[in-house]
């Protein structure tokens, strides 16, 4: 007995001990970037020292070039120098990507000893100005307005108003910054595209041209099957679109001019429309209902991950599929000889097509000033440093004649740098900012033309780049960057509406496209969906067009 | 004479067969998938990219393994989850037993509101918030005693221990007073050595949730030095899922780059967290077993 309570004590000392080896020293101040719950103060402005500021963000997901290495980083050393400049010192509370949702919604919910400056973005626009009406969040226009050197206010409301159009809310204040992305061609805003992707190198070896029909492109994706293009003996070459959700932006939609989402903005007529309302509705679906029928589209792919989706291409499966016309990410993981896809766009199907404009000014993502923050001016400065012209160098393309060189007057990242040389640029410590801060410490600006990126894209993606470049934009992708925050009653609304919207919506284009439903029962259908409210959901975001479209005169 | 049952008797070939096929396939339904994890983690990358493999694996390809063991990041998890399941574990016998042997004397005052007192916590919490306003008032933020404590204090193991104690004929414990012992004396040289069957029980089922835990180190440890292994699992087969949908084109690029590195290095990842919880488990399911009765019952 004796020699069980001696092990009992033995066991109870060595818990003691070994939990005593991972407490923190209590006397010593937090180092910067060591994650802490009480947030220290922000020094008050005119004491001489410099103004500090707490920053709770997500740590970078590169999986090489680490925001925790920064300082071995040479634009790294550039940006400080901006900052010093200002005099600002920031202290970052570094928090791991996936982890980072979790982290803010219970510091936030605590909602004491916040950070001065947080990263909103997991927190959607309802959820924000939830925090704003209950002052979680401050304003930062008027910031701005008191503090700024005015290079923060002249970017967002003269060089690209979208940025305040976008984040104005009802209150007509603005209580977040965000990421933005502007592109152009030949001086002009131009955008990207999302569309039809087929196999070109299928295409030439069957002498094929590109389908300019519907029922051509039926007729090239039967030859790849029953050519059997990928050599495996089976008759699996397929189309991969994606018509879950509510989502009807799958490239071939767009052939018979349907919009792209549940409720698509029509920036020609100014309006918010649905697909259910339109005319081409059926005859896509029934199309689609052909696809599936010929065995030319996997039914079990509705709906799927990324990861089963990019099983096909892997295995060399996938004839045509949606996705950007620039893309250059799909080719590397096809496990073929030289496989290259060819975007193609515009067929006819008797309807007027469009093409899925991204749009040329992009903004997303959310940083806010928490309550806490004492030190407005602190703000300000790092505003004007964030969204000077300095900043976007650094961040999209780092040192001139270290990460980028002017080619014909045009910045171009030097070869080697980027994308898929990460893992030498780590070991070089030599890259832009944006792969070691941006979209999660601080935002990405970025503003590049098209004819940087033509460079290192085959001709004839090039070439369809540029038809498309100034082509009408009807229904354009990213809708958001169209809407107007809405009103507190406006967002319970939608949020009281659009799950089952959604869900009735996309178990109905399912049901359509796999024969589960009939075409004489259309009506019934439609007067399902307006029973769920599509029309006043119409009428919601359609008021929130009407007031982005005011803020833009 | 005997009468046969609609033609079956006990004992019968026929029900026999019946019971082990549908064993058999209720175990390979719980086995395959595992299986296919492991077979996917030690295929080529190739294959290991398509999931294109069924009963054995396509290629012979370990680098994924190599480089989850050079990992210096993983093996802190590691040694991390450890700390975290010892000390939890050893806390927790303590903690149970000290509850529970005042528990079981029928003499001890205020035993009927005691008792229900504490059974309120067990059915109701403060929820997350409050719970996270305590420990940050505690100064456990971002210490591994936001980790440790919780798991430590568990009303089911203490109710478990208890019921268990007093099982113990109070006879024992009365003699051993009238001889001069203390409740420490009473506690430690008799009820203890007859309670290792549920203290065996409390070790193995504190072990397996602690080993399986990550959501207060989600919650308290944004330090990645101090994070479990659960949790360096979660962010390895987590942080690579992105929305594409919501990224404009060259966000795209770097989204597609981190979705598809590392799909084999999850499947090795998987393997190497839940083995030592596998080998483990032959050595201690019959005390699982006899945990689910042992303290359901006096006598």
């Amino acid at each position: 007995m004796k020699h069980l309570r001696n092990i009992i004590l033995l066991a109870l000392a060595a818990a003691m001990v070994l939990s005593l080896l991972g407490c923190a020293p209590k006397e010593q101040a937090p180092a910067a970037d060591t994650p802490t719950a009480q947030a220290p103060a922000t020094q008050a402005p005119g004491d001489g020292s410099a103004m500090k500021l707490t920053m709770l963000v997500p740590n970078n997901s590169n999986q090489f070039i680490k925001f925790d290495e920064r300082e071995e980083y040479p634009v790294w050393q550039e940006l400080k120098a901006l900052f010093a400049a200002k005099g600002l010192e920031l202290e970052f509370e570094l928090i791991p990507a996936d982890q980072y949702p979790t982290t803010l919604q219970t510091r936030i919910a605590s909602g004491t000893d916040l950070p001065d400056i947080v990263c909103l973005t997991p927190f959607d626009d309802a959820s924000a100005m939830d925090l704003a009406n209950k002052g979680t969040i401050l304003p930062i226009n008027e910031i701005a307005d008191a503090y700024s050197d005015g290079t923060f206010n002249s970017f967002i409301r003269e060089q690209y108003p979208f940025m305040a159009q976008l984040t104005t809310a009802p209150d007509g204040n603005i209580y977040w910054y965000t990421s933005i992305q502007a592109q152009t061609y030949q001086g002009k805003p131009a955008p990207t595209c999302r569309v039809i992707n087929i196999r070109k190198d299928w295409l030439e070896q069957l002498n094929l041209e590109a389908p300019k029909t519907a029922e051509e492109f039926v007729s090239v994706m039967k030859a790849f099957r029953d050519n059997d293009m990928n050599g495996n003996g089976v008759a699996d070459e397929i189309v991969t679109v994606d018509t879950s959700g509510d989502f009807f932006m799958t490239g071939i939609a767009q052939w018979f001019g349907v919009g792209n989402y549940l409720t698509s903005v029509d920036v020609v007529n100014n309006k918010i429309v649905s697909p259910w309302y339109q005319p081409g509705i059926q005859d896509y679906l029934k199309y689609m209902q052909q696809l599936v029928a010929e065995g030319l589209m996997d039914p079990d792919l509705i709906g799927a991950s990324y990861e089963q989706t990019n099983q096909r291409m892997v295995e060399n499966k996938v004839g045509a599929t949606f996705d950007y016309c620039m893309q250059m990410w799909l080719e590397p993981s096809i496990n073929a000889e030289n496989p290259e896809f060819l975007p193609i766009a515009n067929l006819d199907t008797g309807y007027e097509p469009y093409i899925i404009i991204e749009p040329s000014f992009f903004s997303w993502q959310k940083w806010a000033v928490t309550k806490d923050c004492k030190n407005p001016e602190a703000v300000a400065a790092l505003l004007d440093v964030l969204y000077s012209p300095r900043y976007e160098e650094l961040t999209a393309w780092g040192i001139e004649g270290q990460t980028y060189e002017m080619v014909d007057g045009d910045r171009q990242l030097m070869e080697g740098v980027g994308g898929a040389f990460w893992e030498q640029n780590a070991a070089d410590r030599n890259s832009p900012g944006s792969c070691l801060w941006a979209g999660c410490v601080f935002p990405t600006v970025s503003l590049y033309t098209m004819e940087s990126q033509f460079t290192s894209r085959p001709e004839h993606k090039n070439e369809f780049q540029k038809s498309v470049a100034f082509q009408k934009t009807v229904y354009p992708d990213a809708k958001y960057c169209y809407m107007a925050i809405a009103t507190d009653e406006q967002n319970q609304r939608k949020a009281e509406l659009i799950t089952d919207l959604s869900t009735y919506s996309s178990e109905l284009v399912t049901d359509y496209i796999l024969g589960r439903a009939s075409f004489d029962d259309w009506d019934k259908h439609i007067a399902q969906l307006q029973a769920l409210g599509l029309d006043e959901l119409i009428a919601i975001e359609q008021s929130q067009y009407d007031a982005f479209l005011a803020f833009s005169k | 004479m005997f009468r046969k049952k609609q033609g079956i008797r006990e004992g019968s070939p026929l029900a026999d067969a019946f019971i082990y096929i549908a064993a058999g396939l209720i175990c390979l339904l719980t086995v395959y998938p595992m299986y296919y994890v492991l077979i996917r983690s030690v295929s080529s990358p190739e294959h290991a990219l398509a999931g294109d493999m069924f009963l054995l694996p396509k290629g012979f390809d370990l680098t994924s393994y190599r480089i989850i063991f050079a990992d210096a990041t993983m093996w802190r998890a590691y040694g991390n989850t450890l700390l975290y399941v010892v000390c939890t574990t050893l806390l927790m016998l303590l903690f149970c037993t000290l509850c529970a042997y005042p528990l079981c004397i029928p003499t001890l005052r205020g035993k009927k509101i005691l008792i229900p007192y504490l059974l309120i916590p067990m059915y109701f919490s403060g929820g997350l918030i409050p719970t996270f306003l305590v420990m940050n008032r505690l100064g456990l933020y971002n210490n591994i005693w936001a980790v440790i404590l919780p798991g430590s204090l568990s009303i089911w193991n203490i109710i478990l221990v208890r019921t268990y104690f007093s099982s113990i004929p109070e006879t024992l414990r009365e003699s051993a007073e009238i001889d001069g012992a203390s409740h420490f004396t009473i506690m430690t040289r008799i009820y203890l050595p007859l309670a290792k069957p549920i203290l065996a029980v409390v070790t193995i089922y504190t072990i397996v949730i602690t080993w399986n835990s990550w959501f207060n180190a989600l919650v308290y440890l944004p330090d990645t030095q101090l994070q479990p292994l659960q949790l360096y699992l979660r962010r390895v087969l987590v942080e690579n899922t992105v929305d594409l949908t919501k990224l404009p084109m060259n966000e795209v690029a770097e989204a597609v780059r981190r979705a598809l590195s590392g799909i084999q290095m999850k499947y090795a990842m998987i393997i190497f967290t839940t083995l030592p919880v596998l080998f483990a488990y032959p050595f201690f399911q019959k005390h699982f077993i006899k945990g689910m009765m042992v303290g359901s019952l006096k006598g």
